[in-house]
């Protein structure tokens, strides 16, 4: 990570035209960003390149998205953030068995995935500011939630 | 009969005797006969519109040995019942191998004629049911599947609208961008009701308390949609709500029921859950089953809705937003635990939403 940027993202989906715009946004907000649009390229430029973390997508037609984040673990880079159009629960605790930093469902504000990218960074220890609160905030649950009544 | 496929029968027989009286004691059945009486006739005859032919195994100008292979040819799913006077073990293994449905001997017992003609229509119908239920399934995984991969779409919109707002001050073009985000936000709902209701429902059962899963669904309702003024009262008398379910899917059945309520309330939703077991007193025992009574301080039900349980049906709704799915999935979901859900007829004045389920899977 530069002296000038909030850190240096890998981003690894084969949704081109939204790779780009995830690009777009992050240079925009103060990061590095490079587009991947296949899994094996973002192999590739993971193990050439130095990156504080990555965002893959999970189901990308030439290496499923769990063989790239079990690949990207095994590297021992940086922390993977998974952003995933499944919401089936097994393959999430799948993806966060083998050591997926968030698991993040589409669609996914860019606000919310900062976040993301902000509570994993922090969490790595680079220096970055402490995570934003969530982007619709947190809410306090109705008093009688717990009570007997 | 169920219906016309399932009541025409072809008899094709030399002896218009035996024509004309089985003719007489079908029809009574209320099949519609019609008879011809040589393999020359019988070729005339559309046999796709008769669900089975009755055939004489040997005709004045033929035998079924040869009508039968063209039966089937042109249509498969006529059952064929082959009738003969001699006795012969050949020529019915024959038959038999051809394809037919049934042979018999004359003089014809009509009883197991009957009996015969009764199991070819239930087996028709089986046939047909599951024909159905294959198609209602690839319909079902089509949709699962666009709703699927309209999320990329989604996500593209969303991001879309993000990039724009970092350019944008002017507050109507901002106004229009939060439009944008909404419509996105509304039709990723649609797709999700969609695709949960129309995906293959495979339970992965967990052993979890209750309470526990519909107080994330409330808590999950409460943030998401900004409700701060919603209350949840719980009377469980602190009995042990332990069961084996697929706590996913349940948080999903109680989150609907709790936006339905919370939408219905105009203002300070209370909504009140309390747990029995199915003879009336609260839970108790470890095994058995679960009856979750959950009721609102909205305006309830409408008499013909609450009469014919009608929220449950797919695409059902009172509401100007959403699809009409969210108490489809409930009911969906509750029967595949085994368990049933239902409007209640309490007394109260909101809305009561009664779910009954096994504690564990009937299959353990």
């Amino acid at each position: 990570m530069s002296k000038e940027s909030n850190g240096s993202i890998l981003l690894v989906d084969d949704d081109q035209d939204m790779v780009d715009s995830f690009s777009r946004w992050f240079r925009r907000s103060g990061y590095e960003a490079t587009p991947t649009y296949h899994a094996m390229h973002g192999l590739m430029a993971a193990a050439k390149n130095r990156y504080d973390v990555a965002v893959v997508d999970i189901g990308m037609p030439d290496m499923s998205g769990l063989e790239l984040l079990a690949e990207l673990i095994e590297l021992q880079l940086f922390p993977v953030i998974v952003l995933s159009g499944h919401n089936e629960p097994e393959l999430k605790s799948e993806a966060m068995r083998l050591g997926a930093a968030e698991y993040l469902l589409k669609p996914a504000s860019m606000n919310e995935l900062e976040s993301a990218i902000r509570r994993v960074l922090f969490d790595s220890g680079l220096n970055i500011p402490a995570p934003l609160a969530g982007a619709n905030g947190s809410h306090q649950v109705g008093s009688g939630a717990n009570g007997q009544h | 009969m169920a219906n016309t496929e399932d009541c025409r029968i072809l008899i094709v027989d030399d002896d218009k005797d035996i024509c004309e009286n089985l003719k007489q004691i079908l029809t009574m059945d209320g099949y519609e006969v019609h008879t011809v009486n040589s393999v020359a006739e019988a070729r005339l005859v559309d046999w796709g519109k008769y669900f089975a032919i009755i055939v004489d195994r040997r005709l004045s100008d033929g035998a079924s040995d040869v009508l039968i292979p063209e039966i089937k040819s042109q249509s498969p799913t006529t059952a064929i019942i082959v009738i003969t006077g001699c006795p012969d073990l050949h020529a019915s293994l024959k038959a038999l191998r051809q394809g037919v449905e049934d042979y018999f001997l004359k003089p014809l017992d009509v009883d197991v004629l009957r009996a015969s003609l009764t199991q070819i229509v239930r087996t028709r119908h089986a046939e047909r049911r599951a024909a159905e239920a294959e198609r209602l399934a690839v319909i079902g995984q089509m949709m699962a599947g666009i709703a699927h991969e309209s999320r990329n779409a989604i996500q593209r919109i969303q991001t879309g609208a993000d990039m724009l707002k970092l350019d944008v001050s002017d507050p109507e073009l901002v106004c229009h961008i939060e439009k944008i985000t909404q419509a996105n936000h509304d039709l990723k709902a649609m797709l999700d009701e969609i695709r949960d209701y129309a995906a293959p429902l495979n339970l992965t059962r967990n052993e979890v308390d209750l309470s526990s899963v519909w107080r994330r669904a409330w808590e999950n309702v409460v943030s998401v949609g900004s409700h701060n003024d919603a209350n949840l009262f719980e009377n469980t008398n602190n009995h042990d709500l332990n069961c084996s379910v697929d706590d996913f899917r349940l948080e999903q059945v109680f989150r609907n029921i709790f936006e339905n309520s919370i939408s219905a309330c105009a203002t300070a939703p209370s909504i009140q859950i309390e747990c029995f077991d199915l003879n009336g007193a609260s839970v108790g025992a470890n095994d058995g089953n679960i009856k979750v009574v959950i009721r609102d301080n909205g305006p309830g039900f409408a008499k013909e809705i609450k009469e014919r349980q009608k929220i449950f049906e797919p695409f059902f709704t009172t509401k100007q937003k959403g699809t009409g799915l969210g108490m489809a999935i409930v009911k969906r979901t509750v029967e595949a635990h085994g368990g049933s859900v239902a409007i209640g007829d309490g007394s109260a004045s909101g809305a009561e939403i009664i779910i009954s389920m096994p504690r564990r899977s009937n299959n353990n």
